[in-house]
């Protein structure tokens, strides 16, 4: 351990490692768990990407609360989500109608419209409600995970597992002679920090294929640092789906020796 | 306290019909009584209690129940300038949010109030910085099913366990200057120190009761609740003394109503029933630690 913090931070830029420690490629802590509510929802699972901890629950598929939701072809998917007032650094309710929350909840809906084959319940509703627990960055991909993880749990069909991950790109440091391609340097994985400090998008594949159904991007950003940040992305989207599925098939293989199945 | 006109509208009603709630009705009614579950009058559901759960908060724990009840707690405390004149009690802030339902929800009103009013002045007290400084406690509750049975049992006993596992910042300027903290994490103070529960400074929990006739019934569940004479959320304090009482429904097997006592058994059961409620969160705060 250093015990100068000036020191650790130089040091950290000296070997090229971010400001928690990590290399440009490494995920944070991530965890995992399924079956968190058995009583209470079909599905529930808890997503923890270091410091960000989101729990899932879902319903369904159910008869509709609202008959304007029901679809004569195929299930609809209703996706609500809470941010508690202590998951920030400094408390903040939000309420529901907030701007945000509603986007973010209209592109999870998008998103998992299409993944869950609908058409396999017709005039019925799932219901997926998320609570963010503590933010600190990737908020929206930790929220696809814990959802994706919740609806496998739930036993809805989908096509492959939907799996969300963040990268940043950090600004050029090298003198401007260079390209914006040489210079951007993609980080899988912001954090709150990095977050504010650089920009960040979030994307969403669909399993094995690599298919990007989600792809969302607030900061504004020269072209060719784009693409770094968009490869690293759906790389880290691979790694990740492994470890999702390590996570189911490790809570099947429970549910199993318990005799449910 | 005035009785709160049904605030557990939002509970779901149970499935049974008028023969099988008479039959419980019953069968609650003897002496002595046989419960759905096989339970003791004055046993409490088994539940799962976790402390510390969030890096972002002063303090937090989560409580979950077989019902599928579950309740997270995060505290989160804020330096704010004392004003004279003003109430010390609204130095704490409680909210509550149902999943599920709307922003104004009339219980998660009810049950932000009466958290609020269990713990009073008491903990207002502890918030003191210096002369002219206090800290303003946000106490945030988040429901994350829409209650099965009524949660202010759940509630309260997940307050309890987050005031206790709540560290603030330790103070390192003098009482009259503006205040300044230490910004060593690990030297934190906690808001209870370990030995509160020896002195008897600890906050105050609610126990829901349900009376059908001659017996008294703690932690109902929702079945129990709908055949119950009266039901009442008792808020009582380490040492054995009562700091609330609110009546909450009653059920609707009989007309309603219960005699002078059996309020007054309800009280005095309250008493030794709190001390082994406190004793066991005791347990659960040193194995926490």
């Amino acid at each position: 351990m250093i015990a100068n913090p000036v020191l650790a931070i130089s040091l950290l830029t000296l070997l090229c490692l971010r400001i928690d420690g990590r290399r440009w490629n490494e995920l944070r802590r991530f965890h995992a768990q399924l079956s968190t509510q058995p009583a209470a929802a079909d599905g529930s699972s808890m997503v923890e990407h270091g410091n960000t901890k989101v729990v899932c629950t879902v319903v369904g598929p159910a008869e509709v609360s609202q008959r304007s939701k029901m679809l004569h072809d195929r299930a609809s998917v209703t996706v609500e989500v809470t941010f508690a007032a202590f998951s920030g650094t400094d408390r903040k309710r939000r309420l529901k109608s907030d701007k945000r929350v509603q986007e973010m909840r209209t592109m999870l809906q998008r998103t998992f419209s299409q993944a869950i084959m609908t058409h396999l319940h017709p005039r019925s509703e799932i219901t997926i409600s998320l609570h963010v627990l503590s933010q600190d960055g990737g908020v929206l991909a930790a929220c696809i995970n814990a959802t994706t993880l919740g609806l496998i749990d739930a036993g809805i069909p989908m096509s492959d597992y939907v799996v969300g991950m963040s990268a940043g790109s950090s600004s050029a440091t090298t003198s401007a002679a260079v390209s914006f391609e040489e210079a951007a340097d993609p980080l899988l994985d912001v954090n709150h920090i990095e977050e504010g400090e650089l920009p960040h998008l979030t994307v969403a594949t669909l399993g094995a294929t690599d298919n990007i159904t989600l792809l969302t991007m607030e900061s504004k950003v020269h072209l060719a640092m784009m693409e770094g940040m968009l490869a690293a992305a759906v790389d880290g989207c691979r790694k990740l789906r492994e470890m999702l599925d390590e996570v189911v098939r490790a809570h099947g293989t429970e549910v199993a020796r318990n005799g449910a199945l | 306290m005035a009785p709160v006109a049904n605030p557990s509208a939002a509970t779901a009603p149970t499935p049974l019909s008028p023969a099988e709630l008479s039959y419980l009705h019953s069968s609650l009614s003897l002496r002595p009584p046989i419960r759905p579950d096989s339970r003791k009058p004055a046993q409490f559901r088994p539940l799962t209690a976790e402390l510390d759960i969030l890096p972002s908060t002063h303090g937090s724990s989560r409580i979950v129940w077989p019902d599928g009840g579950e309740c997270i707690v995060g505290i989160k405390a804020e330096v704010e300038k004392a004003t004279p004149n003003k109430d010390i009690r609204s130095r704490v802030e409680v909210s509550v949010e149902v999943a599920g339902a709307r922003d104004d929800d009339p219980l998660a009103v009810f049950l932000a109030s009466s958290v609020g009013d269990t713990l009073g002045q008491k903990l207002a007290g502890r918030l003191e910085i210096g002369e002219r400084w206090h800290w303003k406690l946000y106490i945030d509750i988040l429901l994350l099913t829409p209650p099965v049975s009524h949660p202010a049992t759940l509630l309260s006993l997940a307050v309890h366990l987050g005031l206790r596992c709540t560290n603030l910042p330790r103070l390192v300027s003098a009482a009259d200057e503006d205040p300044l903290f230490d910004d060593d994490w690990d030297a934190a103070l906690p808001l209870y120190p370990s030995n509160a529960a020896e002195v008897g400074d600890v906050p105050a929990v609610t126990l829901l009761v349900a009376a059908v006739g001659e017996n008294i019934f703690f932690d109902p569940t929702r079945e129990e609740m709908a055949v119950a004479d009266c039901v009442l959320a008792v808020s009582v304090d380490w040492d054995g003394k009562i700091v609330g009482l609110r009546t909450l429904e009653s059920g609707t097997v009989s007309e309603g109503g219960v005699k002078r006592k059996v309020i007054k058994k309800v009280v005095e059961q309250c008493v030794p029933v709190g001390k082994e409620v406190f004793k066991s969160l005791e347990g659960i705060i040193k194995a926490g630690f």
